[in-house]
């Protein structure tokens, strides 16, 4: 797999930017140190190690020849075409999952899982086989079949949110 | 031996061993539920059986968790456990190419031998191999995780330098966290959560399940239209034994690495699979094939790792001194039952060895037996198509992470690692180094820091002291120069 000199100088950066990192919290660290060992060794030794990375990467960037030119046509039509509806899936799937934790504990696991999974699976499903009530009961049997089994079964401590009454 | 035997060879213990295998299978297979769980819920329930049917139902969690996570691994492309993370290299890639049964087939197999051959070496060599371990010390310890982390960085075969940056990058999770020595918090931006460092679980779910979910959701609509179809036949085991032809070295190897690797506290039988792995394909003459569907894959991770059983039971059983984590659960347990594990264990209580042995093999048979005779069920999981599959697989690794401490936190770190291991995916940087280093970080940087101490700032001269370490130096050297001039060879004349 081939890598291209751009994407080359960006590991470059990303290597950089994470040596950085790392070496300037390592020196924040308490060292507590006997024999010049303490918990500022390693993370200093990752950060140096990090930096030559970047280096190396930097060094294969400038070696590599010139870009080659598009003369592979697919490749040159993938390039110009761009699809933004994986891009929605993509940004969507965190966005549910986010939701998900933040809402968790109030909500409670049963409720918030059933409506995970009927979301997710909506948004997964291509359109044109897309079952609105076979992702709802979906959610619903599964989320109960998940707390019967963990919680009930396990006796797994899981959020009963707002059901908590009625559980 | 016989009295030991007969504890184990009764109804009632068989049927116990039975139920605690299935559950074990259940909790291997389930990404976010490991043996070590299976074990540690399961644990209280067996304090009002005897000590010997406690232990035997203990033992057969144990090893269908640890057999179980091959299930996940060749259908799902998600390891189980951290014990099957080689499968899915080659395990998922045949399942796709609709040889499920076979890859199942060969992988349970495999589990069986690795099982049945460790714990054979237990029963003969547990005393002698116990003393050669005790030998190891803070370098012998160090020098191995080196040697691991750079025989897998240096063998990614399209990039040495992502091979490297992955394992640096895994190192510098690991750091996070309150420090081996010295006791520093360290990387932790002020969230008290992170101060035991990011919990092994979470991260696990989110690199592999909820990454290959973003990754499914980030493919374009058409490639959706593609599914695997199930077109397939299996009889007896799911594959011919003639295709196991050629395969005895590297099951020799490979259980020899697993067993050696588990007898090793601290290591575990998480590098295991992963090591055997990287050694088969190095050693094969056609090691292109690795990563495409290759039964020797799969042959190496599974014997490799469920070699580690028997070999992480030698420290324990000899030794008092746990393998892996579910050999600390299985080591509470003995206390419980007031059975002290050690060299005067042999001697006072023979019976109870030779019944832990016992129960080793009779479990070991009977993974082997249920997942044989589910195999055409467990392949069933493979027509349910992906995008209902997904949420549920996510939502049930969920329930694991969360159940296993409570903490809302853990599910973040699903997420975010979740969007890290997409990342990795998609920018063509391995996984698998990345994971190595994350594992064994703390434990090399702990005994790299003592074997310093201990030779009083001179690291060489401890080297020139311990053969063993002085010897994986070697390789370790030997290996990576190796590689450095390949990957050079192949970047010369890729711009000539």
């Amino acid at each position: 797999m081939k890598s291209s000199k751009k994407e080359n100088f960006a590991y470059a950066a990303l290597m950089c930017f994470f040596g950085v990192f790392t070496v300037y919290g390592a020196y924040r660290i308490p060292s507590r140190a006997s024999l010049g060992l303490g918990a500022d060794y390693l993370p200093k030794i990752v950060g140096y190690l990090l930096l030559f990375l970047s280096l190396c990467f930097l060094i294969k960037a400038l070696l590599i020849c010139c870009p080659k030119k598009a003369t592979d046509q697919t490749e040159k039509a993938e390039k110009t075409e761009f699809d933004i509806k994986p891009v929605i899936k993509f940004s969507a799937t965190i966005l549910f999952l986010i939701i998900y934790v933040l809402l968790f504990k109030k909500v409670g696991f049963i409720i918030m899982t059933a409506l995970y999974i009927f979301a997710q699976s909506l948004l997964m499903v291509p359109s044109e086989k897309r079952n609105i009530l076979l992702s709802a009961v979906l959610g619903i049997v599964t989320s109960i079949l998940l707390y019967l089994i963990f919680s009930k079964g396990l006796n797994m401590l899981l959020p009963n949110g707002i059901l908590k009454d009625i559980l | 031996m016989i009295e030991g035997m007969m504890y184990i060879l009764n109804p009632a213990c068989l049927g116990l061993m039975l139920l605690g295998t299935a559950i074990g299978i259940i909790f291997g297979a389930i990404p976010g539920l490991s043996a070590t769980m299976a074990v540690a819920v399961f644990l209280p329930v067996t304090f009002k059986l005897s000590k010997t049917l406690s232990i035997a139902f203990l033992i057969a969690l144990y090893i269908g968790g640890i057999s179980g996570g091959l299930i996940s691994a060749i259908l799902l492309n998600i390891p189980g456990t951290v014990s099957s993370v080689a499968t899915t290299f080659d395990g998922s890639p045949m399942a796709r190419a609709g040889k499920a049964g076979k890859a199942l087939g060969v992988a349970i197999f495999s589990s069986l031998i690795g099982t049945v051959f460790s714990v054979v070496v237990l029963m003969f060599v547990a005393e002698p191999v116990a003393t050669f371990a005790l030998k190891f010390g803070p370098l012998e310890y160090f020098t191995v995780c080196l040697f691991a982390l750079v025989l897998l960085s240096s063998l990614i075969s399209y990039s040495m330098l992502k091979g490297f940056s992955a394992t640096i990058l895994g190192l510098l999770i690991s750091m996070v966290g309150a420090a081996p020595v010295g006791s520093a918090t360290r990387f932790t931006f002020g969230f008290r959560a992170l101060n035991l460092g990011f919990p092994d679980i979470p991260l696990f779910i989110g690199l592999f399940a909820v990454a290959d979910m973003l990754t499914d959701t980030a493919k374009r609509t058409t490639e959706h239209k593609i599914e695997i179809i199930q077109d397939y036949k299996f009889k007896g085991l799911g594959f011919k034994l003639s295709e196991l032809a050629g395969q005895g070295w590297n099951y020799l190897r490979s259980c020899i690495l697993g067993l050696f690797i588990g007898l090793l506290p601290g290591i575990g039988g998480s590098a295991a699979n992963v090591v055997a792995y990287t050694v088969a394909k190095q050693r094969s003459k056609e090691p292109e094939k690795f990563g495409t569907g290759c039964v020797d894959g799969i042959v190496a991770s599974e014997a490799s790792n469920n070699a580690c059983i028997g070999g992480a039971m030698i420290p324990l059983l000899t030794l008092g001194i746990p393998g892996d984590g579910p050999t600390a659960m299985l080591l509470g347990a003995l206390t419980i039952a007031g059975i002290t594990p050690g060299p005067m264990l042999f001697k006072n209580n023979a019976p109870f060895v030779y019944a832990v042995y016992t129960a080793l093999l009779i479990g070991a048979f009977m993974f082997f037996l249920l997942e044989t005779c589910g195999l055409k069920y467990f392949v069933k999981i493979l027509m349910v198509p992906k995008y209902y599959l997904y949420p549920i697989i996510i939502m049930m690794c969920m329930v694991g992470v969360y159940g296993s401490n409570s903490q809302i936190f853990d599910l973040a770190i699903v997420i975010i690692f979740g969007v890290i291991g997409y990342l990795f995916k998609k920018f063509k940087f391995p996984i698998t180094p990345f994971i190595l280093g994350y594992l064994l970080g703390g434990i090399m940087e702990k005994y790299l820091i003592r074997a310093i101490q201990y030779n009083r700032g001179n690291l060489w001269a401890g080297y020139m002291k311990s053969p063993i370490s002085l010897v994986f130096l070697i390789i370790t050297v030997v290996v990576f120069i190796y590689a450095l001039i390949k990957n050079i060879r192949a970047f010369v004349k890729e711009r000539g």
